[in-house]
Formats: C-alpha cells, structure tokens, sequence
C-alpha cells in the first residue's frame, strides 16, 4: 500500500517535473537522520511525530489535526490568483493540501522541507496526488534541490505578484528545523526586499534617469569604461582600500593619509567630502545615485578626482568632473545597445544595491588580492547613520531602539537599518563567492565599529596598512588619467551615428503611442456596444499588440519606459487584479490601456524634445 | 471548583487566540503557569469520580490529559500543548461550567 501511495505521487510529479520524480526514484538525494513516527490522530487523520536530538515534536495535534486546519485556513484569508505562497515545513502534507484545496489553481504554492527524511515519508504514507496534479506546485527540498530555494523565489516573486505574497511556517518546525528554517525565510525575505528596493528605487528616480541617461551618453562615446580601468591598475602585490561614508571613519580617517599611493583609495561618493577636508584625495570615487546632492562634491579638490560611475548617475556632478569619466553598466540597457552597434560589449559591475556593494565588486574584478574596507559600518554605530562632514558636518543620533541587531567588529551587538542588513548580506555572498574561486582574496574590515562581515579579517587600519602598503610608490590618479579609450575613431563616430538617432525614434514612438490609444479607446467602445466577438474586435487588439512590441524595438524606448516606472508600477500594482465579469475585465483592460498610452505620448514627445537638445549637439 | 473552571477556561482561549492568530512566541510558559490549577481541577474531579464504567472512562480520558500535558511540558511541544488544552482539557472544564454560561464566555 505504501508502495502504492508512492507510486501516486511521483506519478502525479511527473506531470509537472518529470526530472524531479527521477530523482527520487532513483534515490539520487541525501537523506538526514530525522526519525519520524506516524500516528493516526483521533479525528482520523496521519499525522507525524519527529525525533530530532532529545526532543520528539508532533507537527499536528493528537486529538484533532482537522480543526486547527480550518482556524489556519480562516487566518490565512483569501489566497489572491497568482500569488507566491511559500509554506516552509511539510509535515504528513496535511497543511499543503489544505492549502492546494482552497485556493485558485493559479496560486503559486512554493513548498519548502528542510529534510528529505520528512518529506520522502510523506510521499510514502500520504497520497497527495490529486493536489500535485492539479498545479506546479514548486518543491525544494534539502538533500534534494534546496539550494534551489532562492531561485525559485526570484522567478515567482514578481512586482506584480509581490503584494499577495504569503509566507507559512508549518507548526513546530521552528523548533526541529530552526537554522534552516531561518535561512530559507531569510532567502524569500531577501528576494521581497530586492523587488521591492527595485520597485522603490525606480519610482523615486524615474523622473531624473532618462534626463541623466540623455546627458551622460556623450560620456560612454568616449569609450572610457571599467574594463579598460582594470588593465591600466597596477594590482599585483598591492592593496586596495574601500573607504565608505559610515560613522566609523571619523576614527580612522587620518590614518589614510599612510596609505596615499602605496594602495589604491577607492572612496564612495558620499565619502570623498569628508576625505578631502581631512586632506587625503582618494584615487577615484564612484557614484551610482540618479539624484546624488551636489553638496557633496562642493569643494575644487574635489573636481580633478577620476570619477566612475553609471550612465543614471546624477549629470551635474559628472559634468562639473575636470578628471577622468569611466563609465559601468549596472541596469544600462541604452549604453549597452550603444556598444552592441559598434561591435562591443559594454561591462557591467555586479549591483548589491548601495555604492560601496559596486566599488567592492570593482575591486574584486580589477584584480586586487587583498581589499580593505573602511567607514564601512552597515550598522548605526554611535547611533549615526554616516561619517561627520558628510551630509552635516555633525550627523545627528538617531532612535535605535527598534532597530533589529546584529554582530558587531568590536561590540557584541550593534543596531542596523533593513536597506544596511541587505547590503550586509551582500557582502557575505558576494565574498564567500570570491574565496571560493579565489582562496588567497583577503578582505581586511579595517572599519573600527559597525558590523561584523563574515569572511573579513577584522584589525585597525593602523595594522592594515603595516601589513599591506609595504611596497613602491605609484601615482593611480595619473594611471586612470591615462587609460587608453576602447574605441577606436570609427567606433567613436559609429557610437556617436547610435546617439544621434535617439531624437527620431522618439518621434516614432510618440507617433505609435497615438495609433495604440485609438486602438485601445476602440476596443472599449466595442465592448460597451457587447461586440467583442467580432472581427473589428480582433483586428483592433492584433493592433495592439503590434503597436506594443514595435515601439519596444527602438534602442529609446528604454528612456521612455524608465520615464514612464511611475504610471507603470501602478498600471502593474492592479493588473492582477479579480473582475466579476468579462465585460468589465475588458473595460478596465482598455481604460488603463489608454491611459498608458496617453502617458506614452507625453512621454516620448517630451525625452524627444530634451533628446534634440541634448544629443545633437555631441560630435 | 467551577470558578477554577471558568478561569482556567479563559486563560486556555488567550493561550488559543495567541498560538492560532498572533504567532505568539512564548506560549509554554503561560502553558506551564496553568500547572497548579490543572491539577487542582483534575484531582478534584478524579477524587470524585466512582467505580462505574462511565466513570472509569472519564478518568482514563483524564489521565490522558494529564500525561499528554506532562509529555508537552517536559518536550516543550507548542503542538501537542495546544491540543491538550484545546481539545483535552477543555472537555474537563466543560463539565463544571453550564452550557448557557459555557455560550456567553464564548460569545
């Protein structure tokens, strides 16, 4: 009978996942120790008790298993169409069927078991075929795929799915599983934070990217960018040091002045004020921030420092740059188009979310064995967010007593920001990742206070630099200044040729934007005469979408769609939205259709106009 | 005894409300603070009881009860503790409270 339930399963799997089902049948999964006991409770139902060290669980109650089903079903609500439900713990399946059964099978049910032990149990005595059939219902499962978990979450959880999400940790699995139970709902906590930093971030800078973009495009035609900076950086048997905008630096920032031209000083943009006021100007600063206040580059020092920096970043602090202008990818589609067209490819720099996750990936790429962090806290030590001088020359202490803790260099705790933690555990991938590949990579956390960083060697900057700057002179400033371009004339003019076409297909766009409004405001005047079951109601959305994908061709839409992340981000918050009826789903359909459409108009008419201005005039 | 019932009754819902619908964290020691008065109440009630059959059910169900709520304590199993009270001691407290008075608390 076992054998049986098995069998059901798997078959059932198949379906959906025939290569998953092969692996379990063939046994090609490691299988922990857990020992788990099957009961039958007195309301009729299988049931587990788990054995894990001293302690032996249930994962459901004795007397009825059925009952709290139904108060776990009542609190959980309406389960929205589409959303991601992740229900960490599996148990005898008693909650997931619960869950697959009354929800819409377009729910996306992510299921999560820390122990393979567990979960091949269920298959045997449990028969959940009927529910496995009826969705893809996504198993991770350690021992067998859970290394899977983070990639499962980030194809699911979308900006449109987002706000229906819903995590369930199955009872009782808390206390058997508690480490991997905390590290799978940080990976999901992780991937909601990012869509949703992504979200906010381009929301806010909407307005100012395609004004940046169009401004700094003379810039990439100069061919300057980070890949030809690695090869001019003299790497080997020498340090490189991050110095970041974090409260700590005020303590160590003089010590810098060591290390000017032993190692190469990278410093953040916010960073750079309050270095130069100390005196010590750093060999480059890289900025990422579309709306980065001038403030912090007010000083003339300043302006002969090499910047780096993406084509989104605020203009007017690059265009006030008398140094070099290297630029990077990170989300740059319309510079990457520009490369493509001469024949080249445009490179990017990993993105952890904050300026210093990008200079440290720079670093890394560049070359450089050993890098020292610096003023890089991620945590509110002494209760400020940043270094004195930078935003205010003294940075005032903020309430942390609600913030959430963790480790810290040199106290046992320190108080940290949600945006800090999430940078912190970039840093904690991104460097177990380099010392995997690279085991000599060292990264010093010279930082004295913040957060502890895991894979760092913490010791003060003092010690640092005895240990590392040992070594001959080197002018890095005059290095990047005399980086070769990669483009050679040709390919400048033909990146120049790309630039100067933007201004017309902007026109295109606008002049589409107009022929998609008066197909959509057709298509609602045919649903309000109930005449959707006709030709003209076919040709009109086959217009559509032909108008759609034909203005996503052009290279300048990317200006137009980053303008447009506002009224996008709304359109996208409602599109998953439930209708009573067809008519109405139509009718709504249309209406934001046309509204979108209308925003498009305005949108390329105005970046055409700006585009003329700005790009014509780069020769 | 039935006031011990009552309160014993009222202090089990809040521990309920707290596991179903707060997540709460804490739940075993309020569920262990109950120690003194679930003895009370079940003593009571097994020094009561006589030598029929009926009577021999309800005391085999009562020292279920009491080595379920022991085995919870001692484990510091949240799911069998809630079921124990939930679904256990809750039938025990019912005999001591009237049906209309047992309505209005729930109410």
């Amino acid at each position: 009978m076992k054998g049986e339930i098995f069998e059901r399963n798997l078959k059932a799997m198949e379906k959906w996942y025939p290569a998953y089902a092969d692996i379990i049948r063939k046994g090609d999964y490691e299988k922990d120790e857990t020992e788990i006991i099957t009961e039958r409770s007195w309301d009729g139902l299988d049931i587990f008790k788990v054995k894990q060290g001293e302690r032996t669980l249930y994962l459901n109650g004795r007397r009825s298993a059925g009952e709290p089903l139904k108060v776990w079903l009542e609190k959980l609500g309406e389960v929205h169409k589409f959303a991601p439900v992740f229900l960490v713990g599996l148990g005898s399946g008693l909650y997931l069927k619960a869950l697959a059964d009354n929800t819409d099978k377009s729910v996306n049910i992510i299921a999560y078991e820390p122990s393979a032990a567990i979960f091949l149990k269920m298959l045997e005595e449990v028969d959940i075929s009927e529910q496995i059939e009826s969705r893809p219902i996504a198993f991770v499962v350690e021992g067998i795929n859970g290394n899977e978990l983070e990639a499962v979450a980030a194809k699911l959880m979308s900006l449109e799915s987002i706000e229906f999400m819903k995590l369930l940790v199955h009872p009782n699995y808390k206390e058997l599983f508690s480490d991997r139970v905390y590290m799978a709902v940080q990976q999901i906590y992780n991937r909601y934070t990012s869509v949703l930093c992504n979200m906010n971030t381009g929301v806010v800078f909407s307005q100012v990217i395609a004004v940046n973009q169009m401004q700094n495009l003379r810039y990439s035609c100069e061919g300057y960018n980070t890949r030809c900076l690695s090869k001019v950086l003299p790497y080997e048997n020498r340090a490189a040091i991050l110095v970041s905008a974090g409260p700590s630096l005020n303590k160590n920032i003089q010590e810098l002045k060591k290390a000017k031209n032993k190692a190469f000083i990278l410093a953040v943009d916010t960073a750079v004020r309050p270095l130069c006021s100390a005196g010590i100007i750093p060999d480059a600063f890289l900025m990422i921030d579309a709306k980065k206040p001038l403030s912090l580059f007010d000083m003339d020092v300043i302006k002969d420092i090499p910047v780096i920096a993406p084509i989104d970043a605020n203009y007017e602090v690059i265009r006030e740059q008398r140094g070099k202008k290297i630029l990077f990818g990170i989300t740059d589609f319309l510079t990457t188009c520009m490369y493509m067209s001469v024949g080249k490819v445009f490179p990017e720099l990993p993105c952890g979310g904050s300026v210093a996750t990008s200079a440290f990936g720079l670093l890394y790429m560049c070359g450089f064995e050993t890098v020292i962090l610096v003023g890089q806290d991620l945590a509110l030590t002494g209760n400020k967010s940043h270094a004195d001088g930078t935003f205010k020359e003294k940075m005032p202490e903020e309430d942390t007593s609600r913030l959430e803790r963790v480790k810290g260099n040199y106290e046992e705790w320190v108080p940290t920001r949600g945006d800090f933690k999430h940078f912190l555990d970039w840093f904690v991938t991104y460097i177990d990742g380099a010392k995997q590949r690279d085991p000599e990579f060292r990264v010093i956390n010279a930082t004295e206070g913040g957060a502890y960083i895991r894979g760092t060697e913490v010791m003060t900057l003092k010690e640092a630099i005895e240990q590392t700057c040992d070594v001959p002179e080197v002018d890095f400033t005059e290095c990047i200044n005399n980086t070769p371009s990669e483009f050679t004339p040709e390919q400048r003019q033909r990146a120049v040729d790309f630039v100067h076409k933007l201004p017309d297909e902007l026109a295109d766009i606008y002049s589409n934007a107009k022929k998609l409004y008066s197909a959509y405001h057709k298509i609602n005047n045919l649903n309000k005469a109930g005449n959707t079951g006709g030709k003209e109601y076919a040709a009109q959305l086959k217009k559509v979408n032909k108008l759609s994908s034909k203005s996503m061709e052009y290279a300048a839409y990317i200006l137009v769609n980053v303008t447009m992340n506002v009224a996008d981000s709304i359109i996208r918050g409602t599109s998953l939205n439930e209708f009573e009826d067809t008519e109405t789903e139509i009718d709504m359909v249309s209406k934001q259709g046309m509204k979108y459409a209308k925003l498009m108009q305005q949108c390329a008419k105005m970046l055409e106009d700006y585009a003329r201005e700005t790009l014509m005039s780069i020769e | 005894m039935e006031e011990l019932a009552k309160k014993l009754l009222d202090r089990i819902n809040r521990l309920c409300i707290g596991f179903y619908y707060i997540n709460e964290n804490n739940i075993m020691k309020s569920a262990f603070e109950l120690r003194e008065d679930i003895e009370k109440l079940t003593g009571g009630l097994l020094v009561a009881l006589g030598a029929d059959e009926e009577s021999q059910q309800l005391r085999d169900y009562t020292l279920q009860v009491l080595s379920d709520y022991v085995e919870a304590a001692s484990q510091k199993d949240e799911v069998l503790m809630i079921d124990t009270l939930d679904y256990g001691l809750r039938e025990i407290i019912g005999l001591y409270i009237d049906e209309e008075d047992d309505a209005d608390h729930e109410r």
